[in-house]
């Protein structure tokens, strides 16, 4: 079928996505706990943003993310529920070829322990 | 490390699970925790049993959290293959043992579910030997109420040999029926924990109706 004025044409064909969609609370926790990390990070002492380069603030974040997932400060943000984050890991994206390779990432707890 | 076991005549495991095993130098070991392990040694040597202790110094210093540690304490009750640990970990579970299962899995399960509430109640409307179940309902209004087709279609279920280990059935679009075997094993707070985390990975959540 073509386009035209009053068809767009067939959307292209979607790849079939490799994984479940998160659903949007776990997106939303996440966000707070990265939103309160951050926080904690311009009232410290660690770091200052104003003149430290990329790479030590990104160091500094997942530090300062750690931190709230051990405090317990954003509910549901706990360690028994999602895995310590992690720097520079390559992740795949919905259509499960491409590598994204992120600054952090920060992943559900998987295979905890095979024999329980 | 979890690959040992029993082999024909004396115990095997994986030599790379030793190798992987992160044992650190004495001289690698914090100040604190160095005087903290002293301690402890003196109490061992006087013939008390700080185990307690022992835990919570490994744990200091391999940074554990409590959930690592339950993982821990569960894996010593239930995966031992020794008989008196399996003979328990198959035993039917009690009722304080479900509860505090269910009072796990609400919380943290619960800050996953916006401004619904949920619920998780025990349901012993369905008698079997082999299965316990509870209701997940994520609803303002709940009603633990079994409907008498609901009722039918459990008993059709369990009448049948099933080679399962968890029945989880969709009574409507938000309310859920989760039967799973009646044992021990799959009642611990570490189970509990698992059963959140497969529900969060696999879209559990997006399954229902907001």
């Amino acid at each position: 079928m073509t386009s035209g004025f009053v068809n767009l044409g067939t959307p292209p064909i979607r790849p079939t996505e490799p994984f479940a969609a998160f659903d949007a609370e776990i997106i939303r926790t996440i966000e707070k706990a990265i939103c309160e990390a951050w926080n904690l990070l311009r009232c410290s002492a660690r770091i200052d943003l104003s003149t430290a380069n990329e790479t030590d603030i990104t160091k500094e974040l997942q530090d300062s993310i750690i931190d709230v997932m051990n405090s317990g400060s954003v509910n549901g943000f706990v360690p028994e529920l999602f895995n310590h984050p992690s720097r520079d890991g390559s992740v795949m994206d919905y259509s499960g070829n491409i590598q994204k390779r992120s600054q952090i990432s920060q992943f559900i707890c998987q295979n905890l322990c095979p024999y329980l | 490390m979890t690959s040992s076991k029993f082999g024909v005549e004396r115990e095997t495991f994986h030599k790379e699970d030793y190798e992987n095993c992160p044992i650190l130098r004495w001289a690698e070991i914090k100040a604190e925790h160095q005087r903290e392990i002293k301690q402890i040694a003196l109490l061992i040597a006087k013939g008390t049993e700080p185990w307690e202790e022992v835990d919570n110094i490994v744990g200091k210093i391999f940074h554990l959290t409590k959930a690592d540690k339950q993982l821990i304490a569960d894996a010593l009750e239930y995966s031992l293959p020794y008989k008196a640990k399996k003979d328990g970990a198959n035993a039917k579970p009690d009722d304080k043992e479900i509860n505090s299962f269910l009072d796990t899995l609400t919380n943290l399960f619960q800050p996953f579910v916006g401004e619904n509430s949920l619920k998780i109640c025990r349901v012993r409307g369905f008698s079997s030997k082999s299965f316990e179940f509870f209701k997940v309902s994520f609803e303002h209004e709940y009603t633990a109420n079994s409907t008498a087709e609901q009722l039918a279609n459990i008993s059709e279920i369990l009448s049948t040999p099933l080679s399962a280990s968890l029945i989880r059935i969709k009574l409507d679009s938000n309310k859920w029926l989760v039967g799973q075997l009646s044992q021990r094993r799959y009642w611990s707070k570490t189970r509990a924990r698992l059963m959140a985390l497969e529900w969060l990975d696999s879209g559990f959540l997006s399954n229902r109706e907001s």
